[in-house]
């Protein structure tokens, strides 16, 4: 791949250890997607691999996916036209096109990782995941207990009657 | 019979998602996020299903600081049905550090500014993220009340003053409130005889009780030549208006600005100095929780030159100047709570000039709205104290000169 920038930027190779012992060796630049590993890239360098404890391989995988496609749509390249934004906010809404359960993994990998793009975009899918639900279909979907009493529940329906009749 | 109340629901929300929601739209034939967006039933079960392979509890195991940032993305009509979910949610809609979530995570601090067209007992807000214009629907069936202005706004509330019935009537003036997010609204008891609407009035919700609201009306009283300040005060939680007063030597007051659980006012009183009479500033603030009158110095007219507005600013009470002259820098002091002394900061770089001309009619906030100063159009020329940002806004309403605006931020404390 040819880089337009510093020539030392395609040089540096950063390696990652997830939770499960896998080993993964991805550009500094893609790296640097994650505010977290940023940090302990510059107090570490690149010559020590970073250890992930709490990201599953196939966790990380997608997250690195994700952070190197971004990587990639910073970069400028004579031969090809730049990546528009319609053309990043579809790949955005594939990536997040998953399995809820992944989705989970992925919005805790998100935070450790610091990855604000990547949190934002999750946090926006989960949330138009439960948009338009009702508050017992909410609860069925996030296993949330009803904790309301009937005469409760009456009074908090009272007082958002107006919001929705 | 679900299916109906849902497409209802669905229609509503969508009107609020054009006036007021910040969203992105993901959606995407056949992708995850389309079916979330449905609102046909079959879309549930098929989650369901999906969901029936997770860990039963992960989801609940979701730590608060994420699902605030979840939440916090959903439009703000749709917020309020939240509150049904658990007592957890319930609580947790209302705290003022999920409002602010909703401020960070929508990208925007600057609050919507409002106008009420009075001709039209309607409500229109421009939202500056997206730099337009819409007509909110403040509530879904209008209570019976006359709208005669738009009073104040605050904590996410509005005050509106007007009479009961369909018709203006001057004699029995009422206060209404009420949450646009939430549609609710009431109507509040009556002022305490003998005290008026005019002067200074403020809605506010104090930030160690986010979901219950205080307006304070602060005016001069003269009886047999003694001059009284009186405070009058409406708490959500009592709701009750209470009246406390102080002797004084002001006035009149004018400029409120709320900073930190206490209103402040800038007034003006007469003092026998070296023998003549003379006119002098003094500031006085209400101290929301004690309920008491203070006196606090007001600051000196250092420069000479400019318009001199008082507002909130990194929660501080300051006093922005700026000038006619377009290469005049525009200075901010701030009131120092410790040294009870007025000290000059820099808000601004230096050598920022706002370029404003003319007349500047409009500044509160931490934001300050100059209407412009050509009067030729309607345009309205912003400088955000903030972000250090100057915006202008296009085609403001006709109604924006002659009704004033009032600034607001999004929330569901309770009316």
């Amino acid at each position: 791949m040819h880089f337009q920038g510093s020539p030392n930027m395609a040089e540096k190779r950063v390696k990652l250890i997830s939770s499960d012992n896998d080993e993964f060796e991805v550009d500094e630049a893609v790296a640097f997607e994650s505010e977290t590993l940023r940090n302990m890239i510059q107090d570490t360098g690149t010559n020590v691999p970073i250890s992930i404890p709490n990201v599953s391989s196939d966790i990380l995988a997608k997250v690195l996916e994700y952070c190197s496609y971004h990587a990639e749509t910073m970069e400028t390249h004579d031969d090809k036209p730049p990546i528009t934004d319609a053309q990043i906010r579809e790949w955005d809404a594939d990536f997040v096109d998953v399995h809820p359960a992944t989705l989970y993994s992925l919005i805790l990998a998100a935070n450790y990782l610091n990855i604000k793009n990547l949190l934002d975009l999750i946090c926006q899918a989960v949330a138009n995941n439960i948009r338009g639900k009702t508050a017992v279909e909410i609860r069925k979907i996030l296993h949330i207990q009803d904790d309301f009493t009937y005469e409760e529940e009456m009074e908090i329906r009272r007082e958002t009657k107006w919001a929705f009749d | 019979m679900v299916g109906k109340v849902l497409r209802e629901r669905e229609s509503e929300s969508s009107f609020l998602c054009r006036s007021l929601s910040f969203f992105p739209v993901l959606a995407r034939p056949g992708s995850f996020a389309t079916i979330c967006h449905s609102d046909d039933l079959s879309d549930l079960s098929n989650f369901q299903t999906l969901s029936g392979k997770m860990d039963p509890e992960i989801w609940s195991q979701l730590p608060q600081e994420m699902l605030l940032d979840v939440l916090a993305r959903l439009p703000y009509d749709y917020i309020p049905r939240l509150r049904e979910v658990c007592k957890r949610w319930k609580e947790l809609l209302v705290a003022k550090y999920f409002t602010d979530r909703i401020v960070s995570v929508r990208k925007s601090q600057t609050p919507f500014l409002l106008v009420c067209v009075k001709r039209f007992q309607a409500i229109v807000a421009y939202n500056p993220a997206r730099r337009e214009w819409r007509e909110v629907f403040i509530w879904k069936k209008s209570p019976n009340f006359y709208i005669h202005s738009l009073r104040a706004a605050g904590g996410g509330l509005l005050c509106f003053e007007g009479n009961v019935g369909r018709k203006r009537e001057d004699g029995d003036i009422r206060l209404l409130i009420c949450n646009p997010i939430s549609k609710l609204w009431r109507i509040l008891p009556p002022l305490p005889s003998g005290i008026k609407t005019s002067g200074c009035v403020n809605l506010v919700v104090l930030e160690n009780e986010p979901n219950q609201f205080k307006i304070l009306f602060t005016q001069i009283h003269q009886l047999h030549g003694q001059r009284r300040l009186v405070g009058t005060l409406f708490d959500s939680l009592t709701d009750s208006w209470t009246t406390h007063s102080e002797d004084t030597t002001l006035e009149s007051i004018y400029r409120s600005v709320y900073v930190n659980g206490s209103m402040h006012y800038i007034g003006s009183e007469r003092v026998h100095e070296d023998g003549t009479l003379i006119s002098r500033r003094q500031g006085v603030s209400f101290d929301l929780l004690r309920k008491v009158f203070s006196r606090f110095e007001a600051p000196l007219a250092s420069v000479s030159v400019g318009a001199k507005k008082f507002m909130e600013l990194h929660d501080k009470l300051s006093l922005v100047t700026f000038s006619t002259v377009p290469t005049f820098s525009p200075s901010v002091q701030q009131f120092d709570d410790q040294t009870g002394t007025w000290v000059e900061v820099h808000v601004l770089p230096p050598g920022t000039t706002l370029g404003v001309q003319g007349h500047v009619p409009l500044g509160q906030g931490s934001y300050l709205y100059f209407a412009d100063p050509r009067r030729s159009s309607f345009n309205v020329i912003c400088y955000d104290l903030l972000n250090r940002e100057r915006f202008d806004v296009d085609e403001a309403f006709l109604d924006l000169r002659s009704e004033g605006y009032k600034l607001y931020h999004p929330s569901l404390c309770s009316v």
